[in-house]
């Protein structure tokens, strides 16, 4: 999967949270994961979203690192290509 | 602030840090008894929770009739107050070099395990049951521990007891905290997560039996599980005697992944739910019967 495919697929499971309530097209691969809009359970939701869909595995030191919406983006990238 | 709510939140202020100071000192004999007799005066002042103790009594077929249901209930309200006791008394006479004779753990193999494997992040479930502040802190001692826990609405209360409640490796997060990532970070660091999965939830919850009824419960420690695939553990430290108390912890809580979120939180969180109402079962006295769990 391509990275523009992987970006329009995040979008889409963005939209489909109900708790995120920012303007998921206003976002870039610079925008902090913690402004997202996201508390402590929808995170979670759309992470398990995000390896369900992808159908990739993420560790706990994977998702420690996380800041910005770029290093999940890579993430997949990485996993996919693996 | 209302100048009156303020007056009020000082006044119990006053009262709680005398009342701490004063239980912080005082023989132990002192303090159960006077446990016992603050528990008496809650259960016969405070009608509306010992409704809801003997209702969830009846209802969860542990006591055969009301008269049996009334002396269970008095119990759990004597086991609150004693926990609160305990804890105060507990926060000054038990520490690193000695927590060990007050504190008994009862493990699975596994769970003793997980728990001394360093750097390995682990999820807690438990509920309100023998002396959770103790069972925090005897945790802590093997590994670093964050808890989630319900601040004071009274904020000079809610900064001392934070400041009481909290150890050297024992952190206290609260549940109005949402920022996204602490708990993530905190399995990452190899701490333990612990959360009270035994109270209503009134959102991201999922329904579970309980006691043969359904009970909105927080889908929280599943969705942690789920996400980080931390190890699973229930854990309570019921009392077997003044300062003495056994932890018990069953695990790691098997947890298949379907794809279907919702169905695999509410399985995990069933499967939390079955240990909690084990164990409230086998030690009823000890559980807190005053929470509208049932909504």
């Amino acid at each position: 999967m391509k990275r523009p495919e992987i970006i329009s697929t995040l979008k889409e499971l963005l939209r489909a949270q109900k708790q995120v309530k920012v303007d998921v097209d206003a976002f870039s691969e610079e925008t902090m994961l913690s402004r997202v809009g996201f508390d402590s359970i929808s995170i979670l939701d759309f992470m398990y979203d995000v390896e369900s869909r992808f159908n990739v595995r993420t560790e706990i030191a994977d998702l420690v690192r996380m800041e910005r919406i770029k290093d999940l983006i890579d993430h997949l990238e990485r996993q996919l290509a693996g | 602030m209302n100048p009156l709510l303020k007056l009020w939140h000082l006044a119990e202020f006053a009262a709680a840090q005398t009342l701490i100071l004063l239980l912080g000192v005082a023989p132990l004999p002192l303090v159960l008894g006077f446990a016992g007799f603050a528990a008496r005066v809650a259960f016969f002042v405070w009608r509306s929770r010992r409704r809801v103790a003997i209702e969830n009594l009846l209802h969860a077929g542990l006591c055969a009739d009301k008269t049996a249901a009334r002396r269970m209930a008095l119990a759990a309200f004597r086991n609150f107050t004693l926990m609160v006791a305990e804890s105060i008394v507990a926060r000054r006479r038990i520490h690193k070099g000695n927590w060990r004779q007050f504190v008994e753990l009862k493990l699975s193999p596994e769970a003793d395990r997980l728990l001394r494997e360093p750097g390995r992040g682990l999820l807690v479930a438990s509920g309100h049951l023998g002396n959770w502040e103790v069972a925090a802190r005897a945790v802590s001692m093997i590994k670093p521990m964050c808890v989630v826990y319900r601040p004071f609405n009274n904020p000079w209360l809610e900064r001392a007891a934070h400041k009481a409640r909290s150890g050297e490796r024992l952190t206290l997060v609260s549940r109005l905290d949402h920022e996204p990532m602490r708990f993530i970070q905190a399995l990452g660091r190899g701490e333990v997560v612990a959360l009270m999965i035994d109270q209503h939830a009134a959102k991201a919850r999922v329904s579970v039996n309980f006691f043969g009824r359904p009970a909105w419960t927080t889908k929280s420690v599943a969705m942690l599980h789920l996400t980080t695939r931390a190890p699973l553990l229930v854990a309570c430290a019921i009392r077997t005697g003044p300062l003495r108390y056994e932890v018990h912890a069953a695990g790691p809580i098997p947890a298949p992944r379907t794809g279907d979120r919702e169905q695999d939180a509410q399985a995990i969180t069933q499967a939390m739910t079955n240990e909690i109402e084990a164990i409230a079962r086998r030690f009823p006295e000890q559980y807190m019967w005053g929470h509208r769990r049932w909504k």
